[in-house]
């Protein structure tokens, strides 16, 4: 595989029962580029984030991350060799802190041993307390209410400070590649706003980060992806600039399906 | 020395008894996703039920007048009744609170609830820690086919049993309400949305799975002559067992587990010298096994969580 | 200023002196109606206290300022009870068996509370440790400081093994295997002939340390204290240990992954947390500790039989935990406290006590889910 790929798929697929959620697919991504993921719903943006991150096997095909071939490789591999993502339905630990959820962002380069933690306690602790205080940072650099309120629940916080809980933790895990599925889905306009500044912070702060995102609102993806990919029926069916993409008949045809075609016969 | 046929007998009869509680067990988790741990208890209940309403119909000298086969009737589907009718209660009080709730929550209460209702009968039915005599529902008369000598009762038993398990098939397949089953097992919204009331559906396939409890309940007790208030608790892990080797959720399965689980238990117990006591423990191993190598069951469980 | 602080602790130990006697009197009084009232008086005066707000934060703020103090104080009077209770062996050992449950709830509390894993198993953990240590001092006479880690290793490696495969499962199967385990560890332990069977094992010898048998009186500041204070020193040793290990287990990444375990398995593994070795921890660190209280009870009482270790032990340890407060370890130990005292007290009740805990079960999962006292936010400061 190539080298300056941090991210490359082969022949990717995945069935469910009689369904093809991914078929045959081949996709790559450079360090440090920002790569947008659009499609149809079903169309397998997710089940592919799924299958990179570890949560589901491919049936065929393989995944090279970094160098390494890591198909089929279990999540908590897959992120501790530096994948991270967030969820579409916003997977946050309801009944921790803040700052809990970003410190478990650090789990994968710091996972304590019953040992340590019996023994060597005095050592995990420290190793907490710096860790606490890096995690009060990545907030802060979001947002500094998150940062002040770092003992609040998560669960009494609006979608968007939701969004940017899970963006900290998972950047807290210092990653190479981060997927983001759906990051501006349930939110208003004025918080969508809010969340590509944050992903232009992200892009600042983590210049060599590479970044998948999926979304449906295209002005996310106008503002912020270089190259943009279109996925339907798990298939590739586009790949360019956001203009180029936006214009293509295929494209559009997925996403209208056959109404254009009628409205244009 | 028993003979095979006997022993196999015998295996299928227990086993359609298990079926009808794996079945509950496969209709909530299908509904609902979740384990009523207090279904083996709604069997337990069925069998005491139908021992009150046979003293009344003694005392009340009913059984003079009438032939029995109508008493019994009268009885046995009065029990079925009121057994459906608590399990519905037992989903409002315990089961349809926890609903947003974590899973463990369900759980514990319904264990909880199970030993409310197993203690309950210890303590407030007349001489409850002792085992009942059950009544005679059933000709106890045996005959020989060739070499084997059988028991009217258990193919009486037998008998019910299929009749029921076809009878519910062809509710979950052919009927309406089986239908709106059907469709809030695959997905609640969508059926909510065609028009289907979730909550009424949801009570409907309580009352069906604790009815085929009760009478499961009311099978067992006429196949042993006895009951006692905990063969709930055995009776409720092994159905629950039966489910998920073959496959919670899964209809099929639950038929498929309840004959697995029926089968191993009394060959293993007529075969293996000393092996009587320990026939719970084959049982379970059975389980376990499946657990570890396969747990989806035998035909497989319903879908995974959407990520 | 030197005399707000001497006002301040001065009421402290006023009301932490008040609560002991509230304790005490609880502990000596036997007729019921009193029982009642001191029970019904402290629901009372609780329920007051968390609801008035300004009552409620002086409290806390009495107690945050002035901590060290008012630990030392409650230490003391936890070590001096023995001493108050000297004429009553039977008092004292029904505290033993507080402790020894708050043992066995503690260790529960890392499966059931912090990572939500539902195990009805601990009977059958104990039972192991309790056999474990009483077959080898038996048969073998081996001593009992011996006994005491071997036995609380040999329920971890059960936990262990039995953690193994069934972790991949859910947790409804995972209730349903515990539940067989428990089960099938009652029938072994009921049918094999080197067990006992359901006569079980007897004549368990008492421990010593050098030279001083468990069995003998304690002399402590001229008093004579039964020999049941002996084993009430010794669980408050275990405890200690395990409320040590708890403690360190929950303030460290391995007790917050187990939160994260509970809260979303899928997002627990999407942050590099092993899930399934995560949960085979929480399973052998609880089956270690009740393994511990399992050796201990055997010694304590010189005879086990399977009875001791039927299915609704662990039904009566998970009332404690949800009781308590899940994932609060003070708490745990204040539900399995209160649910070994009071049903004590109500000697006359004492067939209805199972079902009257799952009443209880039942009614807290409804009300209170979180538990009397739930799991407070981490500092990490």
């Amino acid at each position: 595989m190539e080298n300056n790929f941090i991210l490359q798929t082969r022949n990717l697929t995945i069935h469910f029962g009689g369904l093809c959620a991914v078929d045959s697919l081949n996709f790559k991504v450079r360090s440090g580029e920002i790569r947008g993921l659009i499609g149809p719903n079903g169309s397998g943006k997710t089940t592919f984030f799924n299958i990179i991150s570890g949560i589901y096997k491919p049936q065929e095909g393989e995944v090279w991350f970094n160098g390494k071939n890591i198909t089929g490789k279990r999540a908590f591999e897959i992120t501790r060799k530096g994948i991270a993502r967030t969820f579409q339905n916003n997977r946050l630990f309801w009944q921790l802190s803040i700052l809990d959820n970003v410190m478990l962002g650090m789990y994968s380069h710091q996972h304590a041993r019953l040992f340590d933690v019996l023994l060597r306690y005095g050592k995990i602790r420290k190793e907490l307390k710096d860790n606490a205080e890096k995690a009060v940072e990545i907030l802060s650099y979001f947002s500094p209410e998150l940062s002040d309120l770092h003992s609040r629940l998560v669960s009494d916080l609006s979608q968007g400070d939701r969004r940017r809980v899970e963006i900290c933790r998972a950047l807290a895990s210092d990653p190479k590649l981060l997927l983001l599925d759906e990051p501006s889905a349930g939110m208003s306009p004025e918080e969508t706003e809010k969340l590509m500044d944050d992903i232009g912070k992200v892009t600042e702060k983590y210049p060599d980060l590479s970044i998948i995102i999926i979304e449906h609102d295209m002005m996310v993806i106008e503002r912020i992806a270089q190259q943009v990919i279109v996925f339907n029926y798990g298939k590739k069916i586009a790949e360019g600039s956001y203009s180029e993409v936006v214009t293509n008949p295929e494209v559009l045809e997925a996403y209208l399906g056959e109404e254009l075609e009628d409205a244009e016969s | 020395m028993v003979h095979f046929l006997e022993v196999l007998f015998i295996a299928l009869m227990l086993s359609s008894t298990y079926i009808l509680i794996a079945v509950g067990f496969t209709l909530f988790f299908g509904a609902i996703d979740i384990v009523q741990f207090a279904h083996g208890d709604v069997a337990m209940l069925g069998a005491f039920i139908s021992i009150i309403f046979y003293g009344l119909v003694e005392v009340s000298g009913i059984s003079n007048i009438l032939p029995p086969w109508i008493w019994i009737l009268v009885i046995i589907i009065g029990s079925l009744l009121i057994t459906g009718a608590l399990g519905v209660v037992f989903e409002r009080v315990v089961v349809k609170p926890f609903r947003r709730s974590p899973l463990l929550m369900v759980l514990v209460a319904t264990v909880a609830l199970g030993i409310i209702v197993r203690e309950s009968v210890r303590l407030f039915y007349p001489e409850g820690s002792n085992p009942q005599v059950f009544p005679v529902f059933f000709p106890q008369a045996g005959f020989r086919i060739g070499p084997l000598y059988f028991k009217a009762e258990h193919f009486i038993i037998l008998a019910i049993s299929i009749f029921l398990i076809f009878g519910l098939m062809i509710f979950i397949n052919k009927t309406k309400m089986g239908l709106a089953i059907r469709a809030i097992s695959q997905n609640r919204e969508a059926a909510s949305l065609m028009g289907i009331n979730p909550d009424i559906t949801i009570m409907a396939t309580f009352f069906t799975g604790s009815l085929l409890a009760g009478i499961a309940g009311v099978l067992i007790g006429s196949y042993y002559d006895v009951v006692k208030f905990d063969i709930g608790l055995m009776g409720g892990i092994k159905g629950f067992s039966a489910a998920v080797v073959g496959g919670l959720g899964n209809f099929q399965g639950a038929i498929l587990g309840g004959l697995t689980l029926g089968v191993v238990e009394t060959f293993a117990s007529a075969y293996i010298p000393g092996g009587m006591p320990y026939k719970d423990v084959f049982a379970f191993i059975i389980v376990i096994f499946f657990l570890v190598f396969r747990p989806s069951g035998l035909l497989g469980e319903r879908a995974f969580e959407k990520v | 200023m030197v005399k707000k602080h001497f006002g301040d602790i001065g009421l402290l130990f006023l009301l932490q002196t008040v609560f002991f006697g509230l304790i005490m009197v609880f502990l000596i009084v036997e007729k019921i109606v009193l029982v009642l009232s001191v029970i019904f008086g402290t629901i009372f005066i609780s329920f007051l206290i968390v609801k008035l707000k300004p009552v409620n934060q002086f409290l806390q703020s009495l107690f945050n300022k002035y901590k060290k103090v008012a630990l030392c104080w409650g230490v003391l009077f936890i070590l001096v009870l023995p001493l108050l209770l000297h004429e009553s062996p039977y008092l004292i050992h029904m505290l033993f068996m507080a402790g020894l449950y708050a043992v066995l709830a503690i260790g529960l509390d890392f499966q059931v509370g912090s990572t939500h894993l539902v195990n009805f198993a601990t009977a059958a953990d104990y039972g192991i440790g309790a056999y474990t240590a009483a077959l080898l001092a038996v048969n073998f006479g081996w001593s009992f400081w011996v006994l005491l880690p071997l036995s609380g290793l040999a329920a971890a490696l059960f936990g262990f093994l039995l953690g193994l495969p069934t972790m991949k499962t859910k947790t409804y199967y995972l209730s349903l295997v515990t539940i067989a385990v428990g089960l099938i560890i009652y029938l072994l332990l009921n049918n094999l002939s080197w067990t006992g069977g359901p006569n079980g094992i007897a004549g368990i010898p008492l421990p010593s340390i050098g030279g001083f048998s468990f069995g003998s009186v304690l002399n402590i500041f001229g008093l004579e204290l039964p020999f049941q204070a002996n084993f009430y020193y010794l669980i408050l040793a275990i405890l200690l240990v395990e409320f040590i290990v708890a403690r360190r287990l929950y303030n460290s990444l391995i007790g917050l992954s187990w939160n994260a375990i509970r809260d979303d398995e899928i997002a627990a593994q999407c942050q590099g947390i092993n899930v399934t070795s995560s949960k085979i921890m929480a399973f052998y660190t609880n089956a270690f500790f009740d393994g511990l209280a399992g050796a201990i009870y055997a010694f304590s009482v010189g005879f086990i039989s399977p009875e001791n270790f039927a299915f609704m032990l662990s039904v009566i340890v998970i009332t404690m935990v949800i009781i308590g407060g899940m994932g609060n370890t003070t708490g745990v130990i204040f539900g399995a406290t209160i649910m070994t005292l009071i049903p004590e007290k109500f000697q006359v009740v004492q067939s209805y006590r199972l079902w009257l805990f799952a009443i209880v079960i039942l009614v807290m999962l409804l009300v209170r889910p979180k538990g009397l006292f739930p799991q407070k936010i981490r500092q990490y400061s």
